[in-house]
């Protein structure tokens, strides 16, 4: 998986929010469209798209786009 | 038209009644399972018209046998007479006759159904106490139309909690800002209220919560009903697996009533 690849899927979930506002650096939290069901949507997407599973509690912690990146990475490695 | 005349009946009366309008083969019929306790009953020929009252306003039940003897209990209904039709098929009959006689559709509910659980390891959510009870009531009713909403009054919401049927979010002072109602029977299981105040994830805490009850009590279906026009909470539960059964109460006010 390539951070470019999981950006552009993280984006997709959103329904409201220019896609040129998330980057790998976004705090993602910070996003007025941020909420449960956004959480939601992401946590199925990691899954369904990517294999891994991680809990709220992992994505809780995370800041960044790319920290949670890192997470879903490290459950790969 | 002449006006309906409501009377009190008494179980075995009204029970008779009811079997006489349903061996009618009625045309319109929106009388299912409904608790008959303390309900009025107003005859129109072989037709009947069950009225429920509630604080501030009645729910009617109809089984009427031709469109004539449904018009004509429509047109004695009171300002405050709302009706539910749930239904699996089009409801055309029952909505040109309800809109040609000042009725209006405020909404409708669709059904779902879970058949399998989506399990994740969550904090454990506290369940709600007696002490809790006036500040869920009162936000329920905030966020909820009673007249759409068909919510619990404070002794049946007192029961649930005695029960251990909700669960709840606290703030940093311990007062509650989400809820959720969970009760089953047999392998069925309900979710009859969600709520959650709080703008993280603390609100699907409750539900995965709920979720494992259900598993651990060997639940096989859980049943909730969504507004058709909350399009949030019906996009979470269907991330979760949740499928609509076909199920849709239409719910109908006159013109003149203020929600």
């Amino acid at each position: 998986m390539i951070l470019e690849e999981f950006i552009k899927s993280f984006v997709d979930q959103f329904d409201e929010t220019d896609p040129s506002e998330i980057t790998a650096e976004t705090v993602f939290h910070d996003l007025d469209e941020w909420d449960s069901l956004i959480a939601l949507a992401v946590l199925n997407m990691t899954e369904k798209n990517f294999g891994k599973k991680i809990t709220f509690d992992e994505m809780k912690k995370c800041k960044t786009v790319e920290d949670l990146f890192n997470v879903i990475e490290r459950k790969q490695a | 038209m002449k006006t309906i005349e409501f009377k009190i009946y008494s179980e075995n009366d009204l029970r008779i009644l009811i079997d006489n309008a349903v061996a009618h083969r009625p045309s319109f019929n929106n009388l299912y399972g409904i608790d008959l306790n303390g309900v009025e009953c107003a005859r129109v020929n072989n037709s009947i018209c069950v009225r429920k009252k509630f604080d501030s306003f009645n729910r009617i039940y109809l089984v009427a046998e031709t469109q004539s003897e449904l018009k004509e209990i429509i047109y004695s209904l009171e300002v405050n007479d709302t009706i539910n039709i749930p239904s699996k098929t089009d409801i055309g009959a029952w909505d040109t006759t309800l809109i040609s006689h000042n009725y209006r559709k405020i909404a409708s509910y669709s059904r779902y159904v879970y058949r399998e659980f989506p399990i994740r390891e969550v904090p454990v959510s506290d369940f709600a106490m007696p002490d809790d009870l006036e500040r869920i009531y009162y936000r329920l009713y905030e966020i909820f139309s009673p007249v759409t909403g068909h919510l619990p009054n404070q002794i049946e919401l007192a029961r649930l909690i005695e029960n251990k049927n909700i669960l709840v979010n606290r703030d940093a002072e311990g007062a509650v800002n989400g809820a959720l109602c969970f009760t089953a029977t047999g392998k069925k299981g309900d979710l009859p209220f969600w709520y959650d105040d709080n703008e993280d994830m603390k609100g699907l805490y409750l539900l995965y919560n709920a979720f494992s009850i259900f598993k651990n009590a060997n639940i096989k279906f859980v049943y909730l009903w969504i507004n058709d026009d909350n399009r949030k909470t019906r996009k979470i539960h269907k991330l979760l697996g949740v499928v609509p059964d076909g199920l849709i109460d239409n719910i109908y006010c006159n013109k003149n009533f203020k929600l």
